[in-house]
């Protein structure tokens, strides 16, 4: 199943932008329902949460529609909705540091993955990598996210992210390498 | 190479030659510690499907209208207008021809005032307040408010509040409510609501923008 946008941009992504540029609602409504399902599922690859997740897709969507002006037509649409969901989501992960706020946030995904995971082993394998992808620090979390459960590129990702392909390798080793400890010292219990 | 760089190998996942590959396995088949790294990794790579099951979600229509509402909204945003708007709001509402007024004539007669009209939390407070010395019940239904800068969408249920009480929805009271956004560590930020105003509870009144400031 493809975990990235499903959404091809092509000409009529491009139109439909343009005539969003003229404030035009019913066409905005239009790009919406065309990349509202993939932002929401990044979104929630970042946090976690529901809540939090429709939070920010709003919030960027809502940015998108003040922003349309600036648009280049040169650029990808996806990747510069992404690196607005993506910058939204640290703001999230950096708050929830702050406030100490517990990994539970991700519970309520815990259902959906139940109902999807052949095994038990692999839900608590999943759980693991989560638990341990959200104590990353946040640079590593987004790399994380976006390489390996968004499947993106690493051109990909260091254009939303905005940073060098050689540092999103690097990011992604270290989350990896840390996660990968965290699996052979055992999973947490949830 | 040592265990470290072979380790590195496993673990970016590294797109090797066909040499480096024979290379990798030789390791492996020698090295207990490395083909530990390696099968963490196959456990890594189930964690992750898993995880990716939490996949591109199918459109929510909802969530859709909840953010063409928050363009519209954020638009539409205009200064505060003076307080004799809150009277002459409160004035036309209460008036008995209202009671049975169309939800049409109710949009039609608002609409010369603007859809966009800016009330102080307070204003509101006191609006409500007038309403209910009128003996007449202010139905609010609240849908968003902006707190901090992010949309937090709450759906409350439209209900209707006894006589002289100021109903914003199942869950809170006008004067809960207000207390509430007044605690806001936020208050200074500018808050938006989305109400609806009218002297019944029938369900077809329109729904009003407001943008609310301290």
């Amino acid at each position: 199943m493809a975990n990235r946008s499903t959404q091809p941009e092509n000409i009529d992504t491009h139109d439909l932008i343009r005539i969003c540029q003229e404030g035009d609602l019913a066409a905005f409504r239009e790009l919406v329902l065309q990349y509202q399902g993939a932002a929401q599922g990044l979104a929630r690859r970042f946090v976690g949460n529901l809540e939090d997740a429709e939070d920010i897709v709003q919030e960027a969507f809502v940015r998108v529609w003040h922003h349309l002006a600036r648009f280049d037509f040169n650029k990808s649409f996806t990747n510069w909705l992404f690196r607005i969901i993506a910058n939204l989501a640290y703001d999230v992960l950096r708050k929830r540091i702050k406030q100490n706020a517990s990994i539970t946030k991700w519970g309520d995904s815990i259902d959906f993955i139940t109902q999807e995971s052949n095994t038990d082993e692999a839900l608590q394998i999943a759980m693991t990598i989560r638990y341990k992808a959200a104590r990353l620090p946040l640079k590593q979390q987004l790399v994380f996210v976006l390489r390996d459960l968004q499947e993106l590129s690493v051109a990909e990702v260091a254009n939303i992210l905005q940073i060098s392909e050689n540092a999103v390798k690097v990011n992604l080793h270290h989350a990896r390498h840390a996660i990968r400890l965290q699996l052979e010292q055992g999973g947490e219990e949830f | 190479m040592t265990c470290t760089e072979y380790q590195f190998w496993i673990e970016s996942q590294t797109d090797l030659s066909s040499a480096e590959q024979r290379d990798l396995e030789r390791h492996l088949a020698v090295c207990a510690d490395c083909r530990r790294v390696a099968q963490t990794m196959q456990s890594y790579e189930i964690g992750i499907k898993a995880l990716q099951q939490i996949t591109l979600t199918e459109t929510d229509e909802n969530a859709v209208e909840a953010i063409i509402g928050a363009a519209k909204m954020t638009s539409r945003l205009r200064p505060v207008k003076q307080r004799m708007w809150v009277e002459q709001l409160v004035n036309m509402i209460t008036e008995p021809v209202f009671r049975f007024a169309t939800a049409a004539l109710i949009v039609l007669t608002l609409g010369l005032f603007g859809f966009q009209e800016v009330y102080t939390v307070h204003q509101l407070n006191q609006l409500a307040e007038s309403m209910a010395q009128r003996g007449r019940s202010m139905h609010v239904q609240t849908k968003y408010f902006w707190e901090d800068m992010k949309w937090r969408s709450k759906v409350e249920h439209w209900s209707s509040g006894t006589q002289g009480a100021t109903i914003i929805s199942s869950h809170f009271l006008w004067p809960e409510l207000y207390q509430r956004l007044t605690a806001l560590p936020q208050f200074a930020k500018p808050l938006a609501w989305r109400i609806r105003l009218g002297n019944t509870s029938s369900a077809g009144l329109e729904k009003i923008w407001y943008r609310l400031q301290r």
